[in-house]
């Protein structure tokens, strides 16, 4: 049996062969031809014939070559492969003759195909090509579960990461890394880039070692081991000029000779295309006993054999002891474990496949329209169609031929989709989250070609096997006789067409459902008043001239800046903060409210700002004060807390309050409430407000974030502010790297980063799709009014009113959009629960979406009725007789 | 003008195996070597030109034999064609199949009534 398939596979491969060398072949076959006739000739001549009688007899045996030639053909393509190829050709002839219907077929399909194409190629790369790792599905991500504090997916503690790695069987490895920054120095400018400390073993548990040198080995980081550091590819070409003589030297990273210990391959990008350099963990004894300071991300690579589900029961089970380990630090502490493809995908996934089942909508529609063109069309062609039967062409030639047709279209429409795909990639390229910006790059290639192609055969079987098998059914003679206009009824066509309508119209509906509420999201999210004012204010972040700062030199580091910056024109006040708003999502610490029990408190964000720092933002103080120039080290502790914290823990006048915060760093002071300000989204535009204390460095010897951020707010466009804000910069410390200048209002844009092209891009399918449909409606009404116009004619002369024939004609056009509509609001009820992590201020059975999305729809189906039913009323009743 | 030679038809399915039994017999040929030898052979078989060529396209296709250009006898280029180990195969299966219908055909005949 397995013989004969291989057999089988041998002879197609063989067939397959034969048409890739087909001008050679037909060489091949006329030479041996000729041989044969030189032979015969020969014998015909040593048998005493004259040269021409040898020729003439040679010929004359031998019977037609060509004949004999195409005998020989369809041996090897096969009689029905050979027939096939021939109608495409017609098929083709056909098109070139009418160009508007293959035009027509052909950019719908390629509008549908193109969609498709890019949608599919991006969500193959994000959602299914393997990750550039060994065994990638092995990889997780470990998270802290603190949904109660705002972070689902939040970071671990240095004691906690111990813990869970001393007591789990699951992972063969498990690795930690948190961000840090630094500063390059030596040769060339000084440069601020981004980067990890790791423990020892992180590249062992992604599987890839470095292209130069060597990665971490144990030990690397203990405590006081030599600074070292292993660069990204990019950092080593771009700033190093990709030296391999570099691996094994020292470079200069925060003023601290560092050793080169290797350079990663390019592929290597983890955790984003950001990443520059991985540097050893440098944490001591204390550091890594500490439970409450989360800032740890943790990966792992499973053992072999055991699933993402098995070592998350087995971390559940693990939760209680680690819980007892420090009741209050992890009061409620849980891990999750994360397949490292869900955790890079992210809400991409979402996106993709919403995006993914809208496009396959569109497709749907686009092969219903093209099946409705075939259809009208080939009642034209009538004639021809029952003359072939009548001459004996079988049914399955017929199809065959209506086959080729919408083939043709298809594979038109399939070449300019994948153009379409290739451009629209750009457009879609959205979709691709930050963290895979590497990983799953798309480029029009073999592959995406292929794709478009076997779509292109998916919408020819769709748009083409239905009306050839009903077309081919019908008795054609009868139909004839019974003349070319009558022949839309009587076999069927009527209801097919009612089908394909009422489909094109629930799909319709479905996807302006969809894009209502991804608009509205949009709409929802635009609205949001983030806490300040983004117009106009520039931001930067800095860093201070020396890593370490002093909390004194600190401060005068913060005041001299602010005094430039202030003094450029145009600026009308400036701030330094721990964080620029949205570019932090972190930094939560416990906090503790006088007079109360700790439990209550959930954490904070603790944001340092200098003063003025509201005025810059106009984040308006609902009451008290903000910090001035007076609230120094030697005044009363004071802070301003935002209206989400004083609401949920502080009772009666908030300022009579006093906090403290439980943290490296603070030594347990008590700071009264002096203010308290509306609440700023820190965490996101779309994320619900945090409590927040904010605190003036003058008054705290904990850590001011690095690096610093600057805002400062303008008169005019900040944009026009960059160079003089850079220059000033530079000016005061000139090895200060001044990074990221960027305006507040494109942070707060790029918030609604991927909501918007979402929003556009969901909004332009269902256009399209109401637009195909609405076609799609417009043409079998066009049709079915033609053909009623005697019917029209003779009410019309009997003395029908205009308007009871205007309805008689619209009657099944409405009735049929209606019945598609329902259809789709009824499928759509369903689907929207889909959507619900996309979807921000509206719920998923949104009554604006459910009621506009249809009554726009129903609109357009019955506009699409009454354009071809208005002819009819201006039909001349004694021409229309006459036309019977 | 010669006398014109006897023609008597090939019984249809037979053509591949008098073309595999000549390849076997006589290694690489071409088509008209295959033709003028079975005509000789017998004597009465005449292979049709248009039978011939058509026939040795699909036992390629089959896989039976294989083709190859070369110089015939008195240099001129030609298409020969020699069996692969698939051709080999399927002689063994088409003799036997033949001598068996053969047998059926000729007990048949020599029935008398018994």
């Amino acid at each position: 049996m397995g013989s004969k398939a291989a057999r089988w596979v041998r002879e197609l491969c063989r067939r397959a062969a034969f048409i890739a060398r087909r001008k050679q072949w037909h060489e091949d076959a006329d030479s041996e031809i000729r041989f044969h006739l030189a032979m015969r000739e020969d014998q015909n001549r040593a048998a005493g014939m004259t040269e021409d009688d040898a020729r003439f007899a040679a010929r004359k045996a031998f019977g037609n070559p060509l004949r004999l030639r195409d005998d020989a053909r369809e041996a090897w393509l096969g009689p029905a492969l050979e027939a096939f190829l021939m109608d495409l050709w017609l098929a083709a002839r056909g098109m070139r003759r009418r160009p508007g219907y293959a035009l027509l077929g052909g950019v719908t399909l390629a509008l549908a195909i193109g969609a498709c194409t890019a949608v599919f190629s991006l969500a193959y790369a994000v959602l299914l090509r393997p990750l550039p790792f060994p065994q990638p599905e092995r990889l997780v991500r470990v998270y802290e579960d603190a949904a109660a504090r705002g972070f689902p997916r939040g970071d671990t503690s240095p004691g906690n990461f111990r813990h869970l790695q001393q007591e789990t069987r699951s992972f063969s490895a498990l690795t930690m890394w948190h961000r840090t920054g630094a500063t390059l120095t030596g040769e060339g400018e000084p440069e601020r880039v981004d980067g990890l400390r790791t423990a020892a073993n992180f590249f062992e548990v992604f599987g890839v070692a470095p292209q130069y040198g060597r990665a971490f080995q144990p030990g690397d980081d203990r405590p006081g081991a030599p600074p070292a550091v292993i660069l990204s590819y990019r950092l080593w070409t771009r700033r190093y000029g990709g030296d391999p003589a570099l691996v094994g030297r020292s470079i200069s990273i925060n003023d601290r000779p560092h050793l080169v210990l290797g350079v990663m391959p390019a592929a290597f990008s983890y955790p984003t295309s950001e990443t520059q350099f991985w540097m050893p963990a440098d944490l001591d004894a204390r550091d890594w006993a500490k439970r409450g300071l989360r800032y740890f991300l943790v990966a792992g690579r499973l053992r072999e054999g055991v699933s993402p589900e098995a070592a998350q029961s087995e971390l559940d089970a693990l939760a209680p002891l680690v819980r007892e380990a420090d009741p209050v630090a992890n009061r409620d502490f849980r891990a999750v474990v994360v397949p490292l493809r869900d955790d890079l995908a992210g809400r991409a996934k979402d996106r993709l496949i919403l995006l993914t089942g809208a496009v396959l909508l569109v497709l749907l529609i686009a092969c219903a329209n093209v099946a409705h063109l075939i259809l009208s069309r080939s009642v034209r062609r009538a004639s021809e169609l029952a003359l072939r039967l009548s001459l004996g062409a079988s049914r399955g030639r017929l199809m065959r031929q209506l086959l080729a047709e919408s083939l043709t279209i298809s594979l038109v429409g399939g070449a300019a989709g994948f153009a379409l795909a290739a451009w629209g990639l750009r457009v879609f390229a959205f979709l691709i989250p930050a963290s895979m910006a590497d990983t799953a790059a798309v480029r029009p290639d073999g592959a995406m070609a292929i794709l478009a192609l076997a779509l292109a055969l998916v919408a020819a079987l769709l748009s083409g096997v239905v009306p050839a098998w009903r077309l081919s059914g019908v008795n054609w003679n009868e139909s004839l006789r019974q003349g070319s206009s009558r022949l839309i009824g009587g076999f069927g066509q009527e209801r097919l067409r009612g089908v394909l309508v009422v489909s094109e119209v629930a799909f319709a509906v479905m996807l302006v459902i969809g894009a209502t509420l991804l608009v509205r999201t949009l709409l929802e999210s635009l609205a949001v008043h983030p806490g300040f004012d983004s117009r106009n204010v520039l931001t930067a972040t800095t860093l201070p001239p020396a890593p370490h700062l002093e909390f004194e030199r600190r401060n005068e580091f913060l005041d001299e800046a602010l005094r430039r910056v202030r003094a450029l024109p145009g600026v009308t006040g400036a701030a330094y903060m721990s964080a620029i708003p949205f570019t932090w999502k972190g930094g939560k610490l416990d906090f503790e409210v006088q007079g109360k029990p700790r439990e209550n408190a959930q954490g904070a964000l603790i944001r340092q700002v200098t003063p003025g720092y509201f005025g810059v933002l106009r984040t308006k103080l609902i009451e008290g004060r903000e910090f001035t120039g007076d609230d120094r080290m030697s005044s009363e502790p004071v802070a301003v807390v935002n209206r989400a914290l004083a609401r949920r823990y502080l009772d009666g006048n908030p300022t009579a309050n006093h906090v403290r915060i439980h943290g490296p760093g603070f030594d347990g002071t008590w700071y009264r409430v002096v203010g308290v300000s509306e609440d700023v989204l820190e965490m996101g535009l779309l994320a619900a407000p945090q409590p927040m204390i904010y605190l003036s460095p003058r008054q705290t010897r904990a850590d001011f974030n690095l690096p610093f951020g600057l805002a400062a707010r303008t008169t005019g466009d900040p944009d026009t502010l960059v160079p003089s804000l850079r220059a000033t910069l530079r000016e005061a410390w000139p090895a200060m790297p001044v990074s990221r200048v960027r305006t507040l209002e494109s942070l707060r844009e790029a918030e609604l980063a991927e909501r918007r092209p979402m929003a556009i891009l969901s909004g332009a399918l269902a256009a399209v799709a109401l637009l195909l449909a609405s076609v799609g409606v417009y043409g079998l009404l066009s049709f079915t009014v033609a053909q009623r116009i005697p019917e029209f004619g003779i009410r019309a002369a009997l003395g029908a009113s205009a308007f009871s024939i205007l309805s008689s004609a619209t009657r099944r056009g409405v009735g049929l959009a209606l019945a598609g509509t329902a259809t789709g609001v009824a499928a759509s009820l369903a689907l929207v629960q889909l959507m619900r992590g996309l979807l921000y201020g509206v719920k998923p059975v949104d009554p604006m979406a459910f009621a506009a999305a249809p009554v726009l729809v129903l609109l357009l189906a019955m506009t699409a009725c009454i354009v071809p039913a208005w002819s009819v009323m201006r039909v001349d009743p004694s021409r229309a007789l006459r036309s019977e | 003008m010669p006398q014109k030679p006897a023609r008597d038809e090939i019984p249809p399915g037979t053509l591949y195996l008098l073309i595999l039994r000549t390849l076997a017999l006589r290694g690489k040929m071409h088509g008209w070597g295959i033709a003028e030898h079975i005509h000789e052979v017998s004597d009465v078989l005449h292979v049709e030109e248009g039978s011939l060529y058509p026939a040795l396209q699909r036992m390629l296709i089959k896989g039976w034999v294989s083709a190859e250009w070369g110089l015939s006898d008195n240099n001129r280029r030609a298409r020969f064609y020699s069996l692969t180990p698939d051709g080999r195969r399927q002689l063994q299966e088409e003799l036997s199949q033949f001598e068996r219908v053969n047998r059926g055909i000729l007990r048949v005949l020599e029935w008398s009534g018994a």
